[in-house]
């Protein structure tokens, strides 16, 4: 769509200048006009706008105040508001910050990798010199990126600490939601968002209950998936066979093969079971009729291949030929059905008859995981803050995954014509997440000082 | 000659590496490998326990890699230390190394071999661990097991019936899960009162709490140890643990991972400052002496006997004959690069290194070499741009331009390891880039395989043995089927088996009685066994 409007981007930029203008003046303007507005915003490029996004909101404090970890350098000029939490002056090591790597994707995706800055006031400086299209954020190295050439290969420059990090796209559920066969990208996913509130919930508890973890950071990627940034202290440390472990762990969906969706690993392990028991099934009635699931043909068909019996599935079928029940009448109708069918088997057969309505939900909604994103620790994930160069929505933390809808993100239009700020937005984070991040950080640096291995025998080689 | 004299001085990598270690003799014969070997050994036996113990980690590796399970490897294992933990006579030595000296010594030569780099090193811990898990699980006694626990400082000790508390109905649902149900119940019955039966003084681990019904029960289940879930990657990934706050509950039988997962952890971490020593020439002194001997046998790992130099394993290639070549023998990760060579005229970066350095070892020479590249670039640009452009990395390849390195070809982990999927990128290892429906097209096409063949091999492809996909496709296509003994690890390796059935010399070991250890022989033992000078 962007590029049949190509040929026409500078008078659309043209209108566009003129329509920022007015709005300047404080005029209102109808809700034709907006929409014709956002069409042209949407054809012409975004990068136009960012060096102004840049200048004004790329909220630069915070970010630094995050990814310093409490190392931050006393000379930060910090909002008169976000109190301060350092670690002690000993423990600061100013070498941290300076050592996280940063990729800038520059105009026609060109990609700069192993950008670093000494403090904010350089990556305040670089950001807005180079106008990077998207900023993805890396791992800490043992030594400043971009002096990487003067270590040997392999030896002692290398991956030192990183988030653990989790990476969901709603394009992964193009065979089940609804919105996939429609052309209207941006706002048929934003109708499918349910996928995306459930994989939190479901991803967001076993991290915290399971793993452990509490820093938990959920940031909408701009146009229809999520990121999760784990940052607790123990998350960053994890190895890659850790990592992957994990990644495992959490992976329940494993792709789709000939209209059947493959699950993996053993799906009566309590925290499979929990999962569906206190995330999936309560959402599963409000989705499927949402979804209109068991309506349409195709998704149907995609539930009844998961049905262990096919006389089952032929009965189920040739009733819902008929009629127009919703999509949760019509599971009750497969739950009983399927109960029915295994009262009357033995053994495997009547547990895989009874165990198919969670595999059926598993299936559909357990968070579809890209698990190479989150195996290694150098592995590149886009910055909070962001603009999505083809929605101009910017990618907000999401703070309260229930009511979360992408529609209601801050566009790049709405900044730059002053109807809203990021300040809401940017204080959540700090307040929500950085501050008390950073608390337990502080603490942790305490209890660390020594420099003593903490696990008997394991650090004595 | 003796090499204990590398151990005796403060500046050797050994010593460096040993310098902070707890000094505690280890009785059992199973090791943690914290200590250094303490007597001499003569320069050829050095080697010898070298080979030896590198014989053992290839047969473990090639019946693990036909799918052997480890409970099934527990006859292989003794057979093979049986025959591999010993070394060759030395003058010097009066009476015969004993199976525990071998084994230690064997051990420390190959991580000074296996230091140098990250593909060296990951082979060796994952091999080294597997040697450990296995002697581990049958080799010793449970009172053995305590015993070696206590003597490498692993201090696990099992939960309290209390501690299990918080997490007893997980346990239960997850012994339920996987068919545990007598345990399970017994487990849940250990619960019910608990705590009333349980003294809840400060230290009352459940199994010494005296006299009550319910610990006696619970004594009679299994134990559970309660460590953090980092220990135990391999239990965490296969959702084989119950994992709460942090914390995995591994029961006794999993003991063997925990231990495993810290034997894997300290070697890595030994092999990484091993290679930092050497590289700091803390070892120059030794630089005539051992460390050729450790440089060769660490070559003589990478890919059966695969050579740098053009030629080195095949006779000339010319190129008029590599379009047949190609199609009869290349594996399928150098045919889909070859053919989109020929289709489009060019290939990416990582396609030409990949093919240019397999071409070499196949024996194309760089003239002719660079004649091929051309003849198939300048279809689409000049030959003033190819110049410029292509032919540097090339003669680069050759090791006649830059640092002049003869650079040796890709082995399957290395083409496996290869970052794909950018448009137009064909490099990598086909099995594992290409998605199910493309890749049985292509084994279909490419390798004239059935569908009902390109089925079976894509099949283990999707379980990710993709260098089992890569021979089974060549048993399929070139042996009738018929399970080839030994593995591919290397797509030149492939194209000399390939060739070999094509000159009716049948690869690897000639049916022999499907012991994976008599194979291993002929593989390791066809390489010149006293080489090493490079």
């Amino acid at each position: 769509m962007a590029s049949d409007l190509d040929h026409t981007s500078d008078d659309a930029n043209a209108q566009l200048a003129k329509k920022l203008k007015t709005d300047d003046h404080g005029n209102a303007h109808d809700d034709a006009q907006q929409k014709a507005g956002d069409e042209i915003f949407a054809a012409s490029s975004t990068h136009d706008l960012m060096p102004l996004y840049y200048r004004t909101h790329f909220p630069y404090e915070a970010m630094y105040t995050w990814l310093a970890y409490g190392h931050a350098l006393p000379t930060t000029s910090t909002t008169s508001t976000s109190k301060q939490i350092a670690v002690k002056k000993k423990n600061i090591d100013r070498t941290f910050f300076p050592r996280r790597e940063f990729c800038f994707t520059l105009e026609g995706d060109v990609f700069v990798r192993y950008q670093s800055f000494k403090d904010v006031h350089e990556m305040k400086k670089a950001i807005r010199e180079r106008v990077p299209a998207k900023i993805d954020i890396g791992p800490v190295f043992s030594a400043d990126p971009s002096r990487r050439h003067a270590y040997s290969a392999g030896t002692s420059f290398v991956p030192m600490e990183r988030e653990f990090v989790i990476d969901i796209d709603m394009t992964d559920y193009d065979d089940v939601r609804a919105g996939a066969a429609s052309n209207n990208l941006a706002a048929s996913s934003d109708d499918d968002w349910a996928y995306m509130t459930a994989a939190i919930a479901v991803l967001d508890a076993a991290l915290k209950s399971d793993l452990g973890f509490k820093h938990i950071l959920w940031v909408y990627s701009g146009r229809r998936g999520v990121h999760c940034w784990v940052c607790d202290r123990r998350a960053r440390m994890m190895n890659d066979e850790v990592r992957s472990a994990v990644a495992a762990y959490l992976q329940v969906y494993k792709g789709t093969e000939a209209g059947r969706a493959r699950l993996t690993g053993n799906l009566g392990h309590p925290s499979v079971k929990r999962c569906l028991r206190e995330t999936l099934r309560p959402l599963w009635p409000t989705v499927i009729d949402e979804q209109q699931m068991l309506e349409r043909s195709e998704s149907i068909e995609k539930a009844l291949a998961l049905i262990p019996d096919e006389d089952v599935a032929s009965a189920l079928r040739d009733r819902w030929s008929r009629g127009s029940k919703k999509s949760s009448d019509r599971w009750q109708e497969l739950e009983s059905a399927v109960t029915r069918a295994a009262s009357s088997k033995k053994g495997l057969d009547a547990i895989k008859l009874r165990e198919c309505p969670n595999v059926i939900i598993l299936s559909m909604l357990y968070p579809r995981l890209d698990v190479e994103v989150s195996k290694h620790m150098n592995h590149l994930l886009k910055a909070p803050f962001c603009v999505h160069p083809k929605t101009g929505r910017v990618c907000v933390p999401i703070v309260d995954a229930q009511s979360f809808k992408p529609q209601n993100a801050p566009t790049l239009l709405g900044l730059l014509r002053q109807e809203i700020t990021l300040d809401e937005h940017v204080s959540r984070f700090l307040e929500d997440f950085v501050h008390p991040m950073l608390a337990d950080e502080a603490g942790e640096m305490e209890v660390d000082a020594p420099a003593a291995p903490t696990t008997p025998g394991g650090a004595s080689w | 000659m003796a090499w204990v004299s590398t151990a005796r001085k403060p500046s050797s990598a050994l010593a460096l590496e040993s310098s902070i270690l707890h000094q505690n003799a280890s009785s059992s014969f199973l090791s943690m490998y914290s200590n250094l070997p303490s007597s001499d050994i003569a320069l050829e036996e050095f080697e010898s326990l070298a080979v030896n113990r590198l014989r053992l980690l290839k047969a473990l590796e090639h019946a693990k890699s036909k799918g052997r399970r480890d409970d099934e490897l527990k006859s292989t294992l003794k057979t093979l230390m049986d025959r591999h933990m010993t070394a060759d006579a030395s003058a010097e030595r009066e009476s015969a190394m004993t199976m525990a000296q071998c084994d230690d010594f064997g051990h420390h030569i190959l991580r000074i071999a296996y230091s140098r780099n990250e593909e060296l090193r990951k082979w060796l811990v994952t091999h080294e661990t597997l040697l450990f898990k296995l002697r581990f699980r049958h080799t010793l006694s449970p009172s053995e097991r305590e015993r070696f626990l206590a003597t490498n400082e692993l201090p696990y000790e099992p939960c309290s019936n209390a501690e299990l508390d918080d997490v007893r109905d997980d346990l239960v649902q997850l012994l339920e899960s996987t068919g545990k149900k007598e345990e399970a119940a017994i487990l849940r019955a250990s619960g019910g009162g608990a705590g009333a039966a349980t003294t809840p003084g400060p230290s009352a681990a459940a199994t010494t709490t005296p006299g009550s019904a319910s610990a006696s029960r619970y004594a009679a289940a299994r134990a559970y140890y309660k460590v953090p879930f980092e220990e135990v990657p391999d239990l965490v990934a296969s959702r084989a643990v119950v994992l709460h706050r942090g914390n995995a509950y591994v029961p006794s039988e999993s003991l063997v991972s925990l231990v495993a997962g810290r034997f894997r952890a300290r070697l890595a971490k030994a092999l990484v400052m091993t290679n930092r020593a050497l590289a700091a020439g803390v070892w120059a002194d030794e630089a005539g002496r051992v460390a050729p001997i450790a440089a060769g046998l660490a070559l003589r790992y990478l890919g059966p006997a695969i050579e740098g130099e053009v030629g080195a394993n095949s006779q000339q290639m010319r190129v008029q004959d590599l379009p047949k070549a190609a199609t009869e023998h290349f594996p399928l990760c150098m045919l889909t690069l070859f053919q989109a060579l020929r289709r489009d005229a060019h290939l990416r970066h990582g396609g030409r290194m990949q093919l240019s350095l397999f071409l070499k070892a196949i024996g194309l020479r760089m003239e002719d070499a660079l004649a091929f590249w051309k003849g198939e670039f300048t279809r689409k640009i000049t030959a003033e741009d190819f110049d410029k452009r292509y032919a540097y990395n090339l003669r680069h390849n050759y090791g006649k331009e830059g640092k002049r390195t003869d650079y040796t070809p890709y082995s399957c982990q290395k083409c496996l390891a290869q970052t794909v999927g950018a448009v137009g990128e064909y490099h990598g290892c086909p099995y594992r880039t290409l998605g199910s429906a493309q890749l049985k097209e292509s084994l279909v096409e490419n390798m004239k395989l059935t569908p009902m063949q390109a089925k079976q091999v894509a099949e283990k492809a999707q379980q990710g043995h993709y260098q089992l996909a890569c021979g089974r496709a060549l048993e399929l296509r070139r042996f009738g089927g018929e399970e080839l003994e030994e593995n591919v690890m290397h797509p030149n390796q492939y194209f000399e088996m390939s060739r070999k059935s094509e000159l009716g010399v049948e690869g690897g070991g000639d049916g022999g009685g499907g012991a994976a250890a008599a194979a291993m022989e002929v593989e390791v033992a066809a390489q010149p066994v006293t080489p090493i000078a490079r």
